[in-house]
């Protein structure tokens, strides 16, 4: 939760400095710089300190086997985006065909991490934004039907992944070639009736979403997303962006590169001859649409939610329209499920590779890269979260703020950049919360 | 709704704030009849939990300006709880945020018992500060006394 401790704000001098010792409701340890010199901003800086974690040079010399469980622990709140891009990365390189009812269970799987990430934000960390309360215990205080319906929801997707993945953080039931264990047809479908409840609260809370009112932000994004003919993107498919791109994951690095900067531990990830791009729902929604349910888009119609979405700050009603579709994809996935004396995993023989895969993680595409050598060892590794691909994305949208917003004070463009960076719901990391934001004027 | 559950809160990795975590386990060891839970203090989680027993008992590491080891027991439907975060928690939110939620959505327990020991060491290390593992055994043997938890171990 937040905790704002200090706020010292030095007037009269030609430079102005801003403090806020915390700020809750984002993943990990940022600040942002903000240097203006006759209301013209002439220098913006989303700064990421979070020590670097080294997750990639830790998997080198490992066996392939450990890659789903390591990368799981990169973060609390996505584990099983981390789990599923390695595993299906590595049975790609050693052309192991997944079997349709071991991938449903794995989509199960994963729409519980939806679910679950979410909730989490729509709730605890976005919702309280545009109702101008400091965190979700001060929402909860006016509001307490809508914040217990968003703990009953995320509940719903906590108990798919207990169930499913062995256990709430960090689940422990993937590996190469499929699970250790399938649950049984009690397990699973004693699921169905909280998350039929869960669906009928996600559709209230979609009404009660779009009562809020969201600042006017329109941009023109470069949108990456993976796309598949045949669903709504999570874990099959091919690169796509608004542009025209539409490349296999193998590809990803002849068009997108990483680049350091010099404030930040974190990389940007830049498309080749475009620059800043956006992954995560708005990106899924504006290239997938139409793959969603009929039932989901009934109830984006019904809300009179326009098919193109072009400003971040609605993006939690995108958020809320995947977590509904996530809850019926549970329900069709258990509700047809039929193989549960099927063997939870295939046999597969190791060789020397490299082998790439892209998944949908909550906030977007998330890219892992692997060279495993004959003994079927990682030789190497490289990961490229969704929120490195969105920082510089993140960035142009706060100097955009910054530039039209003149008349705000320091502390109204401080409220401002927070949400503004809430909307892409970034993950720098999974413990600390702590942004500060320094503003000068010269 | 459930009678009673004794839940220990920690992170198992980070020194004494295993605290909650190795009391669960000792109770476990005195008795398997207990109801008794884990968790790293998801917020979703304990106000679940909170709102659907009649009885809670909860054992954490806290920050506090008293020696390692001293273990201070609240009632949290009586008393107020301390509003400066004493209790610790690597995921943001004090117990005291998490309480104060609760009875924001009326999903409060009718007892609330909340068993605070005073940590020292709060590094990445599976071990704790000998003082913090007595508090806990004094804590363990103050739990045991409660009329309701005796009454579990004691069930057929």
């Amino acid at each position: 939760m937040s905790e704002e401790k200090e706020i010292k704000v030095k007037v009269g001098t030609k430079s102005r400095t801003i403090h806020v010792d915390y700020l809750a409701r984002v993943e990990g340890e940022g600040s942002l710089y903000i240097r203006t010199n006759q209301n013209k901003v002439e220098e913006l800086t989303l700064k990421i300190f979070e020590p670097p974690r080294f997750f990639e040079a830790l998997l080198r010399g490992r066996s392939h086997t450990d890659a789903p469980d390591i990368t799981s622990r990169i973060c609390g709140i996505c584990p099983v985006a981390y789990q599923m891009s390695a595993v299906c990365a590595l049975e790609e390189g050693l052309g192991i065909n997944i079997p349709e009812y071991i991938h449903q269970l794995r989509r199960l799987l994963y729409c519980g991490e939806w679910i679950e990430s979410h909730t989490l934000h729509i709730f605890m960390l976005h919702a309280p934004d545009f109702l101008h309360y400091a965190d979700m215990v001060q929402m909860s205080k006016e509001h307490p039907d809508i914040v217990n319906m968003g703990l009953r929801i995320k509940k719903a997707g906590n108990e798919i992944i207990k169930n499913l993945g062995g256990r709430q953080i960090h689940p422990i039931n993937v590996k190469v070639g499929g699970f250790y264990k399938i649950p049984s047809e009690k397990e699973l479908t004693s699921l169905i009736p909280i998350l039929t409840e869960a669906l009928r609260m996600c559709k209230q809370s979609m009404y009660w979403i779009n009562t809020l009112t969201f600042p006017n932000f329109d941009r023109s994004y470069e949108y990456v997303s993976i796309y598949n003919d045949n669903e709504y993107p999570i874990s099959r498919g091919r690169i796509v962006s608004s542009s025209g791109l539409n490349i296999t994951a193998g590809e990803f690095l002849s068009h997108f590169e990483e680049q350091q900067v010099h404030y930040s531990t974190a990389l940007h990830c830049m498309m080749k001859g475009k620059g800043a791009y956006l992954v995560g729902p708005m990106a899924r929604y504006n290239l997938c649409r139409d793959k969603l349910s009929t039932s989901t888009l009934q109830l984006l119609d019904e809300i009179q939610f326009e098919k193109a979405c072009t400003n971040p700050f609605r993006s939690i009603i995108i958020r809320m329209a995947e977590v509904y579709y996530a809850i019926e994809e549970a329900i069709r996935i258990i509700s047809t499920f039929k193989d549960y004396s099927m063997s939870p995993s295939i046999e597969y023989k190791i060789k020397e590779m490299t082998c790439h895969a892209v998944t949908e993680a909550p906030r977007g595409l998330l890219f892992h890269k692997y060279q495993i050598n004959s003994d079927g060892n990682i030789t190497n590794a490289n990961i490229i979260p969704p929120t490195s691909q969105n920082q510089r994305t993140i960035e142009n949208d706060l100097y955009k703020i910054a530039s039209d917003d003149k008349s705000l004070s320091d502390d109204q463009l401080r409220y401002k950049c927070e949400v503004a960076i809430r909307n892409y719901d970034p993950c720098i990391s999974c413990s600390a919360h702590f942004l500060n934001l320094e503003r000068k004027k010269m | 709704m459930d009678e009673l559950i004794i839940i220990g809160i920690g992170n198992p990795f980070r020194g004494d704030d295993r605290a909650g975590w190795v009391a669960i386990e000792r109770l476990a060891e005195q008795n398997e009849k207990l109801p008794l839970n884990k968790t790293r203090g998801d917020v979703g989680e304990l106000v679940d939990k909170l709102g659907s027993h009649k009885k809670v008992i909860i054992i954490d590491a806290c920050r506090s300006e008293d020696p390692a080891g001293t273990w201070k027991k609240i009632d949290a439907i009586k008393d107020q709880m301390p509003s400066e975060a004493p209790v610790t928690s690597t995921h943001g939110a004090t117990l005291s945020q998490v309480i104060e939620m609760a009875k924001n959505l009326d999903r409060m327990p009718e007892e609330l018992t909340i068993f605070a020991i005073s940590g020292k060491d709060y590094d990445l290390d599976e071990s704790l500060t000998n003082d913090v593992d007595k508090a806990i055994s004094a804590v363990i043997q103050e739990i045991l006394k409660d009329k309701d938890v005796q009454a579990c171990m004691n069930k057929a």
